[in-house]
């Protein structure tokens, strides 16, 4: 609970002031500047990166950081920046030290409650000691018992989220990374840590960047930026000057992102918190969260109480005084209906019930940091979700084919159950061919028996896409490898934009077979004739303009579209003619077009279905990912984001034949793709405006900074955020939500600490799950809650007409507390294991402003009602066994003050009969244990009737099997503590007759008939005026 | 305190004010007064639903009950032992033999306590036979008398202050009624003097006997004008002793198994302890 806070006013200058900020004079004045500064350096943050050392000549460069691009640094000099810099390291996220994280626990939220009471308590009691030496201790042990109730569930919920963050601990990767530098012309590997800024380092295929690196050389580099950016294609790394964007440009590599193949040279340009990583992660940690929505409606909740208990407390002050109580009496009163509001157990009731559901979600799949944030879930919404990764499956398949001149589709699905497509085509024969061949990827050793979907490979992620397709629907690559041995090749470069291969046609063949695949419109240049049926044909306008329909409509699909072409070499190219590849040999034109195949990374089989169950639980659901338009808009069709049916602007636009942004309105399109280029020049009224006025919404191409504008759009609207992350780059988007949902297994360690939940399988499916047990604990709480505030007023009504009609006290302290921590606990627990009475997932998402937890209707109920029938019980069980020992009721009126006085020992009753103190004592105890029998018995009732709040109990069932274990629970828990011998010594209960327990039956009955009978006319008039004053 | 604050306080003032009685819905403290009426109506059908309910479950309840004799009668088993004059706040008596008005109050409470004791009151009760319970099927039931001369020095008849002036005060020791109470063996009051060397104690009748014949008593309604036995206790202090003369005395139930005298939390089952305090 307290983590969240602490985490929003700790700003990284603070915790971890940098060398500069040091030598600051640290007088008052100018720690305000410094606070309005870190403001300032938050919102500056928000910004896109500023950098210019991508635009630098490496000339330039080398005197910026005077350094030789050769020889790198002097190991001194390096010395001396590292001094100045620090240690390359980013400064953890600020975490509270464990005994104020252990303080929030008992501190926070409803224990502050208790807590006041137990204060309360102890005032009363010096007050009484002060006046009188023989005093009853019961407000000294009441306020004992309520510290101690306040620290047993603090350190409850302090162990609980103590646990999940040790499961987050063991996803830290604790391996310490090396860097290889150069300095003075040699190679040495260092710990990432002593990296300085001017660095020369180097890295290749594998390697971690160490830091943020400007490139001065590249032999074949490619990056993963999918970290930073998102993007989950590995992208190539050069020396030259791509791109304005620091992001897009293709010599600057970023810190801990991952080289994927090749190597690379460069300088660092900057280590540490300096880094964009640094400052994202920075960007984080400086970000104030909100309350969770639970810990809102538990304030609202202590602010109803409290406002009752002291009108309650107040008026019974003003009206004792006014009955001619003294005024220390009467401030005893006071404090004593005041903490008689209090309800002791609700506090653990509350805690126990969100940890049950915490562990519910952990079995499936999402692992709850913060224990609020289970319900958090439930009132999203809406969902922002990144695209690779949760919605997809985060790798590339083959997605479609076309060859002989039709389009195939390729079985996508993560287990393989699709439909198959037109193996027997002799063109398929030789597309198969092609694409196992003319492929560098491979599968890593030892997988024989993973499914081949699920095995792991090298290079990049089209060519393992074409392998595993190949090896799945064609045969084995690499019997075909072996069979058809690789002669030469040309591998792909950026330049080219084709892959070529020459390889023999058959083991003991003589001839020799040239293969290529690339970008189609670069292929189709190569070819004269085509494939159709296995026979080939000379190439003609036709067929030009079916292959660009087929690629156009594969590449509208968001697909990544590779063409393939062959050509069987003439017998003048016999085995063992050396082919070379630099000053080509052989001929390169005339090919034979074979087809093209498409990849994508598909979407996972229960998104569609995850997404729907979102839409019709009426969240809103986003998504923003750094991909292109197309590929987004096509994943989200694919998964319903974007529904079948409903059109962007962009669609009306084509199919209306007219330009965008003039004669279409942008406000007629349900859905829209914002390009992250187009919301850099938004107004936050603009952005409101688009999140207003769409339902289905994509962001693409969006920066981090840009995700986390997103959701502060969202949460300006009064929306309740999810957002859903794996990335670096997400991270200051998961804290500012309202919940952050990390990535289980590829997301990074920063997102992880940023987020309130992890999804351990990564599947967008299990968010689902996650809303539905959110909301069902919101109802099931609003039960137990109604459950235990009713039992108050039997609890309180006792001491309120012992203080108007001077009758003996009905009930005392310790049986209050025995229903409160003791008969009520269980039952009130079981209502969390209620199962649902509608479906929770077809109705709109709470609204936070006037959906509350605990809202006058319920108080109205659980109090005035329900309530009022239990005190009856309670009294008319005292009333009987007052008056079947001898005391009827209309004698006790004003008996108190006698009754009360310990000299007084022969109290008459009302058949003549003397009673000494003590004997009437026993029987006052006596009547203490009865109500409490009473409270337990109405309390039966009480629990059926809180199992739902529309339904009918026989619509419903009892099917809750800890529910009845609790109603026998507490109803032997009762019998316990009224006939275990020695209770009387103990805490003053007494045995009661059998008959006294079936006093209140006939008030749990009526209690019973009055709900169905309210349930029934609620079902019957929907809207009506009961279910407007009782519904809640 | 800023600015803002201020601003913000000012803003729910006019927030309470709106929520107190607006004017534009017409709504005092958030619901019109139709609201009002008609979640009061509930109220008050609902409230006189219950009451009617509670009242037939009390009515029901009264019927059972016997005019006579309370249901149960086992939470009083054994009689307790109270003292007269009453005590207020602690059984302790304080006077001074030489200022009348100090134990005036102790006087005047015997008297009246004594007053269902005099002659011409106990007129009409019969005079039974010693030594036996008198069991009575009804449905006239007999009161013994209980002559006032039993109680000789303290019965008031030849000294109206008890012995109070005198210095010997008296005090009376009763068996609190129990109905159908009836004691085995013979019961007796015996009081001790914890200071035998500053003050002895005497009890009226002799020995403290409480006759057999006053029990079993059968409650207030058939029983009338019953009369409890009564044991007196003067206590009389040493010529010797100080000014301030001082002595606890315990009383306690003697010669019968069924009474007990012996409880750890109940302080006066079968026995008293009072102090008494006398200064010149």
């Amino acid at each position: 609970m307290g983590r969240r806070g602490k985490k929003g006013t700790v700003t990284p200058q603070e915790q971890n002031p940098s060398p500069r900020l040091k030598r600051r004079p640290k007088s008052r004045k100018r720690r305000k500047m410094k606070r309005k500064k870190k403001n300032a350096d938050i919102e500056d943050l928000k910004k896109e990166v500023v950098m210019d050392d991508h635009k630098l000549t490496l000339e330039e460069l080398s005197s910026k950081y005077s350094v030789d691009l050769t020889m790198g640094l002097s190991p001194e000099k390096a010395q001396e920046i590292l001094n100045r810099d620090g240690p390359n390291v980013l400064t953890p996220p600020p975490t509270s030290p464990e005994w104020i994280k252990f303080c929030k626990q008992l501190f926070g939220g409803f224990s502050i409650l208790l807590w006041i009471g137990a204060i309360l308590c102890f005032v009363a009691y010096g007050i009484q000691i002060h006046v009188k030496e023989d005093v009853t201790k019961d407000n000294l042990y009441l306020g004992i018992v309520l510290a101690v109730v306040v620290i047993i569930t603090g350190c409850f919920s302090y162990y609980q989220e103590a646990k999940s963050s040790k499961i987050m601990e063991s996803f830290k990767n604790m391996v310490p990374q090396q860097a290889m530098v150069i300095r003075n012309g040699e190679k040495i590997q260092i710990s990432v840590e002593n990296v300085v800024v001017g660095d020369l380092v180097e890295v290749k295929g594998g390697d971690r960047i160490p830091a943020d690196l400007r490139l001065i050389s590249s032999h074949g580099c490619k990056v993963d930026n999918s970290s930073l950016t998102g993007e989950s294609e590995p992208q190539s790394r050069s020396p030259d000057f791509t791109h304005e964007d620091p992001l897009e440009t293709r010599n600057i590599c970023f810190f801990s992102t991952n080289c994927v193949e090749g190597t690379a040279r460069g300088i660092v340009i900057a280590t540490g918190d300096s880094t964009v990583m640094g400052r994202i992660a920075s960007l984080t940690t400086g970000l104030v969260m909100g309350k969770t929505p639970i810990a809102t409606e538990i304030e609202h909740f202590i602010h109803l109480i409290t406002a009752l208990a002291i009108f309650l407390g107040v008026s019974f002050f003003g009206l004792s005084l006014g009955l001619g109580y003294g005024w220390l009496e009467a401030v005893i009163f006071l404090i004593g209906i005041i903490v008689a509001n209090v309800p002791e157990g609700l506090l653990a009731t509350v805690t126990v019930c969100l940890t049950l559901t915490a562990k519910r979600m952990a079995r499936k799949n999402c692992l709850v940091k913060n224990l609020e944030a289970v319900e958090t879930l439930g009132s999203t919404s809406t969902i922002c979700s990144d695209k690779t990764g949760t919605l997809t499956q985060n790798r590339m398949t083959v997605a479609h084919m076309w060859f002989d001149k039709t389009i195939y589709e390729a079985d996508t699905t993560e287990d393989q159950s699709g439909k198959t497509f037109a193996k027997g085509s002799a063109t398929w024969f030789i597309l198969a061919r092609i694409a196992g061949l003319c492929n560098r990827a491979d599968f890593k050793a030892n997988q024989e028996t993973v499914p081949i979907v699920k095995r792991a490979t090298t290079g990049d992620a089209s060519e393992s896409a074409l392998l595993k397709f190949i090896e799945q629907s064609y045969s084995s690559v690499k019997e075909m490898r072996e069979k058809n041995r690789k002669v030469a090749e040309i591998p792909f470069n950026s330049t080219n934009k084709y892959q070529m291969s020459i390889h023999l046609w058959e083991e003991d063949s003589q001839t020799h077979v040239l293969m290529m695949k690339g970008a189609p419109e670069r292929i189709l240049d190569f070819c004269s004739t085509y494939l159709l049926n296995g026979k080939e044909y000379p190439m003609d306008e036709k067929t030009k303009s079916d292959f660009q329909d087929a690629y156009l409509e594969l590449g509208g699909l968001g697909e990544r579209v590779l063409g393939f072409c062959f050509l069987n070499l003439p017998p003048t190219f016999p085995k063992g003619f050396k082919f070379d590849t630099e000053e080509i040999n052989f001929p390169m034109e005339d090919l034979c077009f074979v087809g093209l195949i498409s990849m994508i990374d598909p979407p996972r089989a229960a998104v569609p279905d995850a997404v729907g169950k979102c839409r019709s639980a009426g969240i809103k659901v986003i998504m923003v990912t750094g991909d292109h338009p197309i590929t987004a808009k096509a994943i989200a069709k694919g998964v319903g984001i974007i529904s079948e049916g409903t059109e962007t602007a962009e669609d009306m636009a084509t199919q209306f034949k007219v330009p965008i942004n003039s004669s279409t309105n942008p406000r007629g399109a349900e859905a829209i793709v914002v390009h992250g280029s187009d919301l850099k020049d938004m107004t936050s009224e603009q952005l409101d405006e688009i999140l207003k006025n769409h339902t289905e919404i994509v962001f693409a191409r969006t920066s981090p900074q840009q995700k986390l504008i997103i959701v502060e759009g969202c949460q300006r609207l009064g929306a309740i955020v999810a957002v859903t992350g794996d990335g670096v780059n997400d991270s200051p988007a998961l804290k500012k939500a309202d919940i952050g949902i990390a990535m289980g297994i590829s997301g990074s360690d920063v997102s992880k600490q940023a987020a309130d939940m992890i999804l351990l399988d990564d599947n967008f499916a299990s968010i689902v799950t996650g809303v539905e047990e959110g909301r069902l604990i919101f109802d099931n709480l609003k039960k137990s809650i109604a459950y235990t505030l009713t039992s108050n007023i039997p609890e309180i009504t006792p001491f309120l007409l012992f203080i108007i009609l001077n009758i003996p006290l009905p009930l005392g302290t310790v049986t209050i507390l025995c229903i409160d921590l003791g008969t009520d606990m269980v039952p009130a627990i079981s209502l969390a294991y209620e199962s649902a009475e509608s479906d929770i997932m077809k109705r709109v998402p709470r609204n936070p402003k006037t959906d509350n937890l605990v809202n006058h209707r319920l108080i109205s109920m659980a109090y005035g009602q329900i309530g009022m029938i239990q005190a009856l019980a309670g009294f008319f069980t005292y009333f009987v066994i007052l008056a079947e020992n001898g005391f009827r009721p209309t004698d006790l009126l004003g008996i108190r003050i006698n009754w009360e006085n310990q000299f007084f020992n022969d109290l008459e009753d009302s058949y003549g009969q003397q009673w000494t103190y003590e004997q009437r004592k026993v029987l006052e105890y006596t009547c203490h244990t009865a109500f409490f029998v009473s409270i337990v018995v109405v309390q039966w009732a009480d629990l059926i009737i809180c199992k739902t709040r529309r339904n009918s109990v026989f619509q419903q069932g009892m099917k809750n099997k800890i529910l009845i274990f609790g109603i026998m629970e507490e109803t032997f828990l009762a019998a316990f503590l009224s006939y275990t011998p020695g209770m009387d010594m103990a805490l003053r209960m007494y045995p009661l007759k059998i008959a006294w327990w079936l006093c209140a039956t006939p008030y749990s009955v009526i209690i019973f008939i009055y709900d169905e009978i309210r349930k029934l006319t609620i079902r019957h008039h929907p809207g009506g005026w009961l279910e407007r004053e009782t519904y809640y | 305190m800023t600015k803002k604050e201020k601003k913000s306080f000012n803003q729910s003032l006019a927030e309470w004010k709106l929520f107190i009685y607006n004017p534009t819905t017409g709504e005092f403290l958030g619901r019109t007064a139709k609201s009002w009426g008609l979640i009061l109506l509930f109220y008050l059908v609902f409230y006189g639903f219950l009451a009617a309910l509670f009242s037939f479950t009390m009515w029901a309840m009264l019927q059972t009950l016997n005019d006579e004799v309370p249901k149960y009668r086992d939470q009083i088993p054994s009689p307790g032992l109270t003292v007269f004059p009453k005590p207020v706040t602690a059984l302790e008596y304080s006077f001074s033999v030489s200022d009348p008005e100090s134990y005036r109050r102790y006087t005047e409470d015997l008297r009246n306590f004594l007053k269902p004791y005099d002659l011409e009151e106990q007129k009409n009760l019969t005079a039974c036979r010693d030594g036996e319970l008198i069991e009575q099927k009804g449905p006239i039931y007999r009161a013994c008398q209980f002559p006032v001369a039993l109680l000789e020095a303290c019965s008031g008849v030849d000294d109206p202050e008890f012995g109070y002036s005198k210095g010997n005060p008296c005090i009376l020791v009763k068996m609190n009624r129990i109905i159908g109470l009836k004691p085995q063996g013979k019961p007796r009051i015996e009081c001790i003097s914890k200071s035998e060397n500053t003050a002895a104690v005497s009890t009226y009748p002799p020995d403290g006997t409480i006759d057999l014949k006053y029990f079993p008593y059968y409650g207030k309604k058939l029983h009338v004008s019953y009369l409890q036995p009564l044991v007196a206790v003067q206590v009389s202090f040493n010529a010797s002793s100080s000014t301030v003369k001082e002595v606890t005395v315990e009383c306690k139930i003697d010669g019968s198994p069924n009474l007990k005298n012996q409880d750890d939390r109940d302080k006066f089952l079968g026995r008293v302890v009072f102090k008494i305090t006398a200064r010149a």
